[in-house]
């Protein structure tokens, strides 16, 4: 029994970082209609850039003179300022051009541009690794070579608290955030308008909807989300590498699809069961670790050969 | 024909006559020199490894040429593996179709190495391994081509059980690997170690390698009740491995593991975390002796970027046993020659002499402990956790 | 009427076709020889000449030169295929006292036909297949077993290559017949990713450690990769091999032609543009679907035998996603649908990647740019699919001649 808890525990932590880049497949997916395949990419920028900004920060001393979690919170923000940026960069270079072709251009140019993000991280990385290790590491001189090696992420959940409570923190900020997110989707009038661009393109036009403010607006959103998702993922795993991110993107986009495209809930879901099909494989079947992400694969390709809407996607009917 | 296939036919034939001149331009010169090969993982994820292990291998041959000892001048034909098969494989054949090539060192990693015999062995070029430690790629079949100045996994791991199993005597195990060729191969040579001591271990587990999330695996450790946990791994796996087991709470245990996780990255985690994991580096305590002082002075003194790693030692090995079996074969070295003269050559190095057995696997077998304390790698004899130290490991 | 019948071939009198022959094989010179130089010059004159050869294809593109480069091989397609025959057997000849550029050769004739492979989904049926590289490690894996573990001829693994990975094809292609678009891709990703876990999980064929002494091809006891002395001068061990495959890709190039210009290749492009409309007209998209699978899976197959049966080792991390991406990458640049654009597409960048071995560090970040430009600039590759010109290609007119309208009229 007490096996059963950590493995669930660990479930849920792992089914929290891919829900956020899950969501971030469905929100863009909804008002485009495309899939931005970089999520994961731009999510471990997200927490990259967070990671320098501390190292910025403390060494200009701003932990001094700002209360702990206003900085925490003014870090993040400068995470979302990169992912929102990357975000506007994918949707100007990799998806706008591609509006009138077939929907399998702006996937693979996406996924070009994941491996940009990707490439660019681990090449900027290469000269300040010295001073980001030295910093928050603290325990020797280390002389890091390259940004392809793993990056310690700084302790900002909690410094020096218990492990516990950092797994708690980090699902009750998740929580937080699909509240906030279902809140600004159907009590605000942008959030309506999403809604509205995803259900019927034309009829929003129709109706006065400025759907590219909406998808700009859109992009940011999911920038913070990403970021925030970069940002727990960094917290839980605390040491990163620069192409964590195509698993997450492979990982969120399949979530996404198994939960049901277009469908927030459905991404929390498909993440969870994800996560939960993993973490169980590995715990409860001997040598099952080695097995557990080709189990998840499975589950994935049955469902989109028998359930292709999702657990809770909406019947789709093919327009003629 | 009409003027603009006319136009067209014109045009490439300019083309056709701007390459012919390019081409006419690159003859290549030839130069009294002898020539060397190396490869290892110069860019990709082991860049770090094999870029220390490029600089160890060029400096001790740029050493030889200063000293005027050769008649010749040696040069080293460098390729990068990229720690990728293909793209190995392709440097191995630019190596062997270089002109005046003796003799090549190369790899760290062994699928990349694995590939690349073929190549070597049908060129009948000699290939002397500095760091992939897969134990069948020396074997009767590859002999005397390819040879190794490197420790095999097996080899690498015996220091390591006869310390943990025979003098620590830690009986329940649990053993993690990845699912790579370099976790494979410990897998395999620790399991048969706790084997030929009638040791069952008490759960094993292979994860793959790209995996971060091991709190699983860290959950079937804690109720498996095992007391000490092999990881044969890189750092990639070792380190979150580690920091896991330490914030799941599993703390009063052995953590031990192979050389892959002995770089400063494993210390990322925290002090904290790191604390207690032992592991065992091939080759000797260079501070220890003067020859591994000189390398150790020598080398830092050349402003490389990368720090001296577990195999650097190894790669300016491999070069000093290619530069004295080019003293055996006199003014004009072949292949041929060099081929016998490595396999039964005798070199002392900075790790020892080294002399090969019959299928071409180094006999200078020296490996030591290495445990985190407060932060740092730092050799277990030395430390506060050697026998009747201020510390002990977990698990007692 | 006159209008449509002005085309060249029907114009034909002597004095113009005799110096349109020559420029056939001109042309063919032309390509082999840039082929050629490519492999052979250093890597700054290469990617020169590289860069040259991309801004002269799109030029002759923009300028419509290339309907007259093409209509004028349809016409001469006999002459044009002896020549090109010829010419590229010429290259191996060349390059027989070079190694490694011999090497480079082999790897890009095996990449063109995992490329023509890809090239049936993606390029005809618009099905993106994120499995290329899973495809060439059945194939791989396939000879490798045969080879090593049962220890039979290598002839019997490409066989048997051919065989799994036609029925591979049809089990990945049958959840294609339930979902496109997106879902398809997914499909394949997830196919990709788990075959290379898979792989490493499996002791019997090597594991993580992949399964070495893989046997090279032979006819009779003689070894296709194998270095011979011919006259004092030791060839390259890929002489026999880089004809062999040269032959190979040739008879493969010759089905994916076949099968692009015959109703295959139709009703594939029909799926492609609307899968509804295609099946509305009666086309069996299923039938069609599973087709382009399996002839794709096939091709890929032997590419990846004969990769196992030269390197003599086949090893997982040799067929990974990223591997998937290269082809992919390889057929977009070239063109889709085309097949003669794909082997120039996987050629040209298989000399990019080893001309640039001393930048890995940015290959991928370059591959990465490569593909958005094109796919943002010129979403139609270097040399784009074309109209079928069936008239010229079977040597039929689609309106009577001036001459048999004459005679019509007089008879009647």
């Amino acid at each position: 029994m007490d096996m059963f808890f950590g493995l669930a525990v660990s479930a849920i932590l792992l089914g929290c970082t891919y829900t956020l880049v899950a969501i971030g497949f469905s929100l863009f997916f909804g008002v485009m209609d495309v899939v931005v395949f970089c999520c994961g990419d731009i999510a471990i920028f997200g927490s990259f850039a967070i990671m320098g900004a501390y190292v910025a920060s403390q060494s200009a001393g701003l932990f001094g003179i700002l209360p702990f979690w206003v900085c925490v919170i003014l870090l993040i923000l400068i995470g979302a300022v990169f992912c929102a940026a990357w975000g506007l960069i994918t949707h100007q270079f990799s998806i706008k051009p591609f509006r009138n072709s077939s929907e399998l251009m702006p996937l693979l140019s996406t996924i070009a541009m994941g491996t940009v993000i990707k490439e660019v991280l681990g090449l900027l990385f290469k000269p300040a690794v010295n001073t980001i290790s030295t910093a928050f590491g603290g325990e020797s001189a280390v002389t890091v070579v390259s940004g392809r090696n793993p990056q310690g992420f700084p302790p900002l959940l909690l410094p020096g608290g218990t492990t516990n409570a950092r797994y708690l923190i980090i699902i009750a900020i998740t929580a937080a955030i699909l509240l906030l997110l279902f809140l600004f989707l159907n009590k605000t009038k942008m959030g309506m308008s999403m809604q509205a661009i995803s259900q019927n393109k034309e009829l929003s036009l129709m109706t006065g909807i400025n759907v590219s403010r909406v998808i700009i607006i859109t992009f940011l959103i999911g920038g913070v989300m990403l970021a925030i998702s970069g940002f727990l993922v960094g917290s839980y795993q605390k040491l990163m590498s620069f192409d964590d991110g195509a698993m997450y993107g492979a990982k969120g986009f399949s979530a996404a699809v198994v939960g049901g495209l277009r469908n927030t809930w459905g991404a929390v879901v498909g993440g969870m069961l994800l996560a939960f099909v993993e973490v169980f494989v590995s715990g409860y079947i001997p040598r099952g670790t080695a097995y557990s992400s080709i189990m998840a694969f499975v589950v994935v390709v049955i469902f989109i050969v028998f359930k292709p809407d999702g657990i809770i996607g909406d019947k789709s009917v093919e327009k003629v | 024909m009409s003027g603009r296939s006319k136009l067209l036919c014109a045009f490439l034939f300019s083309l056709l006559a701007a390459g012919m001149f390019i081409g006419g331009f690159c003859a290549e010169a030839a130069e009294p020199v002898v020539k060397i090969g190396f490869l290892g993982p110069i860019t990709g994820s082991d860049a770090a490894e094999g870029a220390a292990a490029r600089n160890a291998f060029m400096l001790a041959i740029s050493e030889a040429n200063k000293s005027g000892e050769f008649p010749f001048k040696i040069e080293v034909k460098e390729v990068d593996d990229q720690s990728t098969e293909n793209v190995a494989v392709a440097g191995a054949q630019e190596i062997v179709s270089e002109s005046d090539i003796v003799a090549a060192s190369g790899f760290w990693n062994s699928g990349p190495a694995a590939a690349s015999i073929p190549v070597f062995k049908e060129a009948e070029i000699p290939l002397l391994i500095w760091g992939a430690i897969r134990e069948s790629l020396t074997n009767a079949e590859n002999v005397p081509y390819i040879t190794r100045s490197a420790p095999t996994d097996k080899q690498e791991n015996i220091p390591l059980a006869v310390k943990v199993l025979d003098e620590m005597g830690y009986k329940d195990w649990f053993i993690v690997s990845d699912v790579g060729s370099y976790g494979d191969g410990n897998f395999n040579a620790f399991k048969a170690e706790l084997a030929a001591r009638n040791i069952t271990p008490m759960g094993e587990e292979r994860v793959p390698e790209d995996t971060t999330d091991l709190n699983a695996v860290v959950q079937k450790i804690k109720a498996s009740g095992a007391k000490a946990v092999y990881c044969g791994s890189t750092v990639a796996i070792g380190s979150q491995l580690k920091r896991q087991l330490f914030e799941g709470g599993v703390t009063g245990i052995l953590y031990c593991g192979i050389s892959g996780m002995k770089t400063e990255d494993f210390l990322k985690i925290g002090a904290e975390s790191a604390e207690g994991t032992l592991v065992v580096s091939p080759g000797v305590i260079l501070e220890d002796t003067t020859e591994g002082n000189n390398f150790i002075k020598l080398y830092n003194s050349q402003g490389y970027s990368e720090p001296i790693g577990a195999f650097t030692p190894y790669a300016y090995e491999a070069a000093l046993i290619l530069i004295n079996s080019l003293r055996a074969c006199g003014e004009k070295p072949t292949a041929e020659a060099m081929t016998k003269a490595i396999l039964s050559g005798k070199t002392t190095g900075i790790m020892g002499t080294t002399t090969f057995n019959s299928i071409g696997q180094t006999e200078n077998v020296a490996a030591y402990l290495n445990v985190v304390q407060d932060g740092a790698w730092i050799p277990l004899e030395k430390s506060e956790y050697k026998e009747g130290g201020k510390r002990a490991f977990g698990g007692k | 009427m006159t209008d449509l019948n002005r085309s060249p071939d029907s114009s034909g009198s002597q004095v113009v076709r005799m110096p349109e022959k020559i420029l056939t094989i001109a042309c063919n010179l032309l390509v082999f020889t840039l082929a050629f130089l490519m492999l052979r010059l250093p890597y700054k004159f290469s990617l020169t000449l590289v860069a040259l050869v991309i801004v002269a294809l799109l030029y002759i593109e923009r300028s419509g030169a290339i309907n007259a480069v093409f209509s004028l091989y349809i016409r001469n397609k006999k002459l044009a295929a002896l020549s090109a025959i010829i010419f590229m057997l010429a290259i191996p000849v060349l390059l027989a006292r070079f190694r490694y550029q011999s090497h480079i050769a082999v790897m890009s004739v095996i990449y063109a036909m995992v490329c023509l492979g890809v090239n049936f989904q993606m390029g005809s049926a618009n099905m993106v297949n994120f499995a290329p590289a899973a495809f060439m490690g059945i194939g791989a894996y396939s000879m490798g077993v045969v080879t090593v573990k049962l220890g039979v001829s290598p002839w019997f693994g490409l066989l048997a290559s051919i065989i799994l990975c036609a029925a591979a094809g049809l089990l990945i292609g049958l959840p294609t017949l339930r979902t496109k678009g997106y879902y398809l891709s997914l499909v394949t990703m997830a196919l990709q990713l788990a075959f290379t876990q898979l792989i490493k999980n499996i002791p019997y064929i090597g594991g993580p450690n992949g399964l070495s002494g893989v046997k090279a091809l032979n006819i009779g006891g003689f070894s296709l990769y194998k270095s011979y002395t011919f006259f004092g001068a030791k060839l390259a061990p890929h002489f026999f091999y880089l004809i062999f495959c040269l032959l190979t890709l040739t008879v493969l190039y010759y089905v994916a032609v076949r099968v692009s210009i015959s109703r295959y290749g139709l009703a594939l492009n029909n799926i492609a543009q609307d899968e509804i409309a295609a099946n509305c007209l009666g086309v069996n998209v299923s039938r069609y679907k599973l087709f382009a699978f399996l002839i794709g899976a096939v091709f890929c197959g032997i590419g990846g035998a004969l990769y196992a049966s030269l390197t003599s080792f086949v090893g997982p991390n040799d067929f990974t996603f990223a591997r998937s991406l290269i082809f992919i990458c390889m057929v977009i640049l070239g063109g889709m649908d085309n097949p003669a654009g794909v082997l120039v597409g996987a050629f040209l960048l298989t000399v990019i990647t080893e001309k640039l071995r001393d930048f890995s560090d940015y290959a991928q970040l370059i591959y990465a740019l490569l593909l958005v430009i094109i796919l943002v600039v010129r979403p139609s590759g270097l040399i784009p699919k074309r109209v079928r010109n069936y008239c010229a290609l079977f040597g039929r007119e689609l309106l009577p001649s001036p001459q048999q309208q004459d005679a019509e009229n007089k008879s009647s």
